[in-house]
């Protein structure tokens, strides 16, 4: 359970912006507060002898959140240098597609020796006076990736980058989502096949970072980002050939992760599609947008949150209510659909012939139906109706009596030969 | 002094983006976490010397971000929030929640000491033993408040549902 909560929680990292803090800022304040705790306690005569203490603590320590080596050859007369052992991510270590478990099966990490040999071999061709560290980063082992960090400094511009590459595993290349506000994205494919998009973000964050992910012929899909206080030092088109480098192909025959399609307008398009067409809604109910709302149409899909959702207000005679979809991708292995111990729940069955777990929640004047299920292609659904509009929303005091679609009315939206990722 | 101002380089290196994350997650914003962060670190150079090996360097910074970051949320928490006895089944969409992620939605939504519970036990995968002398109370407080803490998590995000930051 804790993996699975810890990669829950881990979810809240997303869109990490990059460190402002330096070293030389923390030394500054270490140093004043160390000077004034010295003449807090002893006087201003004793500061030099506070100076010269000994330090107590061992390199091994300092590095403990360094990669994690794998056990060292016993070898000491070897002659020539033993071939690299490969490396794991440190556990947790932010940034890359997935937290790092700080665990690397021998399989993975010697995919990380060939791959650190291979980044060896590639020029990264540093702008002028732009240095990087480490100099021979290596690619270790994240959890079904491979990923590295270094960072560059001309001057007093600090920049870091995070490369990882990982088994593209059939997945088309990515597109722009359609930004809420105001991302710059744009896609840029290659004579040879290598699909690359640049994100500069789409949070509005002050020195947001870039990202590149390139979807190569080669099945590897290696994603860049590109993170400082200052000016990019790499830039676009550095990045972007980077990515696409020989060197960052993985070689990998192992398990790898579900590469569902990226979430795409044109996707959403098409479910929108699906619900129109499969006249879900009964005719009397009329349709509006929440407010806020970044789809057109009030009864659409739209990309969130790495899925499609969809919210719009019901209303006809009986007063106001709301329908909430979300469609999330397939969660690969494990994934069931139950009741999760929820009393008011319990498991029925679609028109289509797929489990579902179906609740009704009661609070106060408030009335939730829900329906969770999956489809064929592993493809997360919930929906949820309410006795309340998002438009008219005051507190916990209901704009109807009853939401304004039924059980069975989910049920069958859910069954849509269509609603699929 | 000059062995000590490096080896702590290379800790800071190594391990800022962690404390930063660990803050973060307790306290929701990223420019306090950065002041927690930086707080913390600096602390954590006063104190250098006298650490001794075995894990207590991560200990001390940790226990240095994570009193910060309940003292500072009781303090806002007070200010900006008003309690509530549960969390609302509803989805609850509002403006712009395309920018809202649930998990830090969820994560804000519980109080305080809930909220550094699940950090310190799934994310920090501390013992609860460790993570009732990091907050003071009795280890069934801990197993309480974590349990809690994560029954909420579970009830705001399992489903997939979307919550809106300060509505929980």
């Amino acid at each position: 359970m804790t993996d699975e909560v810890r990669d829950m929680i881990g979810k809240a990292l997303d869109g990490e912006p990059p460190i402002v803090l330096t070293y030389d800022t923390v030394l500054g304040a270490g140093k004043r507060r160390r000077a004034r705790r010295n003449l807090g306690i002893v006087g201003g005569a004793v500061l030099g002898v506070v100076a010269v203490a000994s330090v107590a603590v061992t390199v091994n320590q300092l590095t403990a959140a360094s990669p994690v080596d794998q056990p060292a050859t016993t070898g000491t007369s070897a002659p020539t240098p033993p071939p690299p052992a490969g490396c794991v991510m440190p556990p947790r270590t932010g940034g890359f597609t997935r937290v790092p478990d700080g665990v690397g099966s021998q399989e993975e990490l010697a995919e990380s020796a060939r791959l650190t040999a291979a980044l060896a071999r590639l020029d990264f061709r540093l702008p002028v006076g732009v240095t990087m560290d480490p100099v021979a980063p290596e690619m270790c082992a994240i959890d079904d990736s491979w990923g590295t960090t270094v960072n560059l400094r001309k001057g007093s511009v600090e920049a870091k980058v995070l490369i990882e590459t990982m088994p593209r595993g059939g997945q088309p290349a990515g597109a722009c989502s359609v930004p809420p506000h105001g991302s710059t994205c744009h896609v840029v494919v290659s004579s040879d096949g290598y699909v690359s998009r640049i994100d500069g973000s789409t949070r509005g964050l002050p020195d947001a970072p870039l990202v590149v992910d390139t979807w190569r012929p080669d099945d590897t899909l290696v994603r860049i980002l590109e993170a400082g206080s200052g000016q990019q030092l790499l830039g676009e088109e550095a990045l972007v050939r980077i990515a696409s480098s020989p060197e960052l192909k993985v070689d990998w025959s192992g398990p790898a992760r579900v590469m569902p399609p990226e979430p795409s307008a044109g996707r959403a398009a098409q479910l929108t599609a699906v619900l129109m067409g499969g006249q879900v809604l009964p005719g009397n109910l009329g349709r509006r947008k929440v407010p806020g709302a970044v789809n057109s149409e009030p009864l659409a899909f739209y990309v969130s949150q790495g899925g499609y959702k969809v919210n719009v207000d019901l209303v006809d005679s009986s007063g106001e209510g709301n329908l909430f979809i979300n469609l999330n991708p397939p969660a690969g292995v494990g994934s069931s659909v139950d009741c999760a111990g929820d009393p008011h729940c319990e498991l029925g069955q679609l028109p289509n012939g797929r489990p579902a777990a179906v609740s009704r929640h009661v609070d106060g004047e408030l009335i939730q139906l829900s329906v969770n299920t999956s489809t064929d292609d592993g493809a997360q659904v919930y929906l949820a109706c309410v006795n309340q509009s998002v438009r008219t929303q005051s507190g916990s005091k209901r704009t109807r009596p009853e939401p304004p679609l039924t059980t069975a009315d989910l049920m069958r939206i859910a069954a849509l030969p269509g609603l699929h990722w | 002094v000059h062995d000590r101002d490096r080896e702590f380089r290379a800790y800071f290196e190594a391990r800022v983006a962690v404390i930063r994350r660990t803050a973060y997650l307790l306290c929701g914003d990223w420019h306090r976490a950065e002041d927690l962060a930086q707080t913390a670190l600096a602390k954590l150079y006063v104190a250098w010397p006298r650490l001794n090996r075995g894990g207590q360097i991560d200990a001390y910074a940790r226990k240095i971000v994570v009193r910060a970051a309940i003292d500072d949320s009781r303090r806002w928490f007070r200010r900006n929030e008003t309690a509530v006895d549960t969390v609302p089944d509803m989805p609850a969409p509002a403006p712009g929640m395309d920018d809202m992620l649930d998990v830090r939605a969820a994560l804000a939504a519980l109080p305080p000491g809930q909220r550094a519970a699940v950090i310190l036990r799934y994310w920090e995968d501390l013992p609860i033993a460790e993570t009732a002398e990091l907050l003071g109370c009795s280890e069934g407080t801990v197993k309480s408040q974590s349990a809690k803490g994560l029954l909420t998590l579970r009830r705001l995000l399992s489903a997939g549902r979307t919550v809106v930051e300060g509505q929980a």
